[in-house]
């Protein structure tokens, strides 16, 4: 069974402006518009959800879950309402949820039984000794 | 593309897709009308549910103008499985297509203010009650209902939604399945729909004679009795389908329902203006529904005759026609025509939609084309047609294309 885990996309219309225009697909905005693009438009503000499977020079090995997305709520502009679904088999996870515009936080879960419950990075750090030993 | 076969039967990986179903989602149920498809995929899902000890949904949008034989299936198979099985069967009112009519392009199955025209009765178990799900609007229409009860049973977990439809059927049954939808975990017969449902397609490459052959294997397992009328009927297991038979393609079959049930014919025409005519006439090439090839009267133009066809509809009707027509012709005005379009063009460019002609226009008339899909246009979303048509007052008088 899996778990679902859903995260919003805020702020997606300013993700994908800017992707246009650094791929030169769209021209340069105004130097206002272009501040708003490079604080809200940011990669690491997109929500993405990774499967921990171990541990690497790096830090954690980690396995990017793909997921389905929903529009169905979206307003007119895409800044709001967009929705990503993530179906999560029982293991530790790592994922970044946009809260607010321009902001985004990092944390960690649990699923079992198709539940989800919050952990620390100890947590993590235990589950990985107990489960590479 | 080729085929890529799996080295197993079909049934083999059927029921493999049902198993990894059954392992994946807290949530199941099965979309069913009792045809021949859904029918083979409800005796496959139940025997995995019986198995595993598990219940789940079905979800029956009963039409009002059913077959007698199909109703009676739909009792027999849930009696059948009544232990594994939460039956949904709804006769609410939804919005229909009728292809069949200008004067009403659309109909209201269990509209309560015509209950004494009702063609039957709901059953018992019928969800009969507006209020019942949260969701549900008056008359809302059949592609809004179905996804918004996927997520009402889905209860915020992950819910499939089994449908028995083949990529055989149809190119559109093609598109359904194998096009750019949303995949889930990567599967390819499996389409995501919104929230937590997604649509998984166990039988997709079924073909027509899979289907009997399943049935002469296990002949316990009933099947709808209606097929082997159809087949009297003469029609080819190909040809013998079960559908709203009112809707733009399905009206074809219309000519079947006098044959087989006279006495739920009678009450159709009563009930779905335009019925009869659609029997008699939904098969005949020509100008009576635009089938096939048209012809113009003589001393007109099709521009002229576009005309005139529409000055010889009721106003309403006529009037959604112009709001379509305004578009087309201001989308082609824009595209290499800035004078307007030709008369009619090259016959297949035409079908191919690559060019606009005065001709595709009145095909699109002639056919009772409502949402013009002749004419490139697709369907609105019920709810949000009055906006739709207070839009398109204030476009066409700067278009200057049928100003009111």
């Amino acid at each position: 069974m899996r778990a679902v885990l859903r995260l919003e996309l805020i702020g997606d219309n300013y993700i994908q402006h800017k992707k246009l225009v650094d791929s030169g697909q769209a021209p340069q905005p105004h130097i206002k518009k272009l501040i708003r693009l490079w604080r809200y438009g940011r990669k690491s503000l997109r929500p993405w959800v990774a499967r921990i499977t171990g541990r690497d020079a790096h830090g954690y090995v980690r396995e990017f879950v793909h997921s389905s997305r929903d529009y169905s709520e979206a307003n007119s502009i895409g800044s709001k309402g967009i929705y990503e679904y993530y179906a999560l088999k029982p293991g530790i996870y790592e994922f970044n949820e946009c809260i607010a515009l321009g902001q985004a936080r990092r944390y960690f879960i649990r699923v079992e039984r198709a539940k989800i419950t919050e952990i620390t990075r100890e947590d993590v750090e235990a589950w990985l000794n107990d489960t590479l030993e | 593309m080729a085929k890529r076969y799996l080295g197993m039967s079909v049934l083999e990986a059927a029921r493999q897709r049902i198993a990894w179903t059954f392992d994946t989602f807290p949530r199941i149920y099965v979309s069913c009308s009792f045809g021949k498809d859904s029918t083979v995929m409800l005796h496959l899902v139940m025997d995995e549910a019986v198995k595993r000890g598990r219940t789940v949904g079905m979800l029956f949008l009963d039409l009002e103008g059913q077959y007698k034989l199909t109703i009676e299936h739909g009792y027999k198979l849930i009696e059948m499985y009544r232990d594994h099985l939460e039956p949904y069967w709804i006769s609410l009112p939804i919005h229909l297509r009728n292809a069949v009519s200008q004067y009403e392009h659309h109909w209201i199955a269990w509209q309560p203010d015509r209950r004494e025209d009702w063609i039957r009765e709901p059953p018992e178990m019928a969800v009969t009650d507006q209020a019942y799900f949260p969701f549900y609007k008056y008359a809302m229409e059949f592609e809004d209902f179905v996804p918004d009860f996927g997520t009402w049973y889905a209860q915020g977990q992950w819910c499939a939604c089994l449908v028995g439809i083949r990529t055989a059927e149809s190119l559109n049954r093609w598109r359904t399945i194998a096009g750019h939808g949303q995949k889930f975990e990567g599967r390819n017969w499996t389409n995501y729909v919104q929230d937590t449902v997604v649509n998984i397609y166990p039988i997709y490459d079924w073909s027509t004679e899979d289907i009997w052959t399943y049935h002469g294997k296990y002949p316990d397992r009933p099947y709808n009795r209606l097929y082997d009328y159809m087949h009297r009927a003469g029609l080819s297991i190909h040809k013998a389908r079960i559908c709203q038979p009112y809707g733009d393609d399905q009206r074809q079959g219309l000519w079947l329902f006098h044959i087989i049930e006279p006495e739920t014919w009678a009450r159709i025409v009563a009930r779905v203006n335009g019925a009869n005519q659609g029997a008699l006439y939904a098969n005949t090439t020509g100008n009576i529904l635009g089938r096939i090839k048209i012809d113009k009267p003589e001393g007109h133009t099709w521009e002229s005759f576009a005309m005139l066809l529409l000055g010889s509809m009721p106003p309403k009707t006529a009037d959604h026609f112009k709001d379509k027509i305004a578009v087309f012709l201001h989308w082609w005005k824009g595209r290499g025509y800035p004078d307007g379009i030709p008369d009619e063009a090259e016959p297949k460019e035409e079908a191919a939609h690559n060019v606009p002609s005065w001709r595709r226009i009145c095909k699109a008339l002639l056919r009772h084309d409502y949402w013009c899909k002749g004419l490139s246009f697709s369907m609105h979303k019920s709810g949000s047609y009055e906006r739709y048509k207070r839009i398109m007052k204030k476009r066409r008088s700067a278009w200057g294309i049928f100003p009111s």
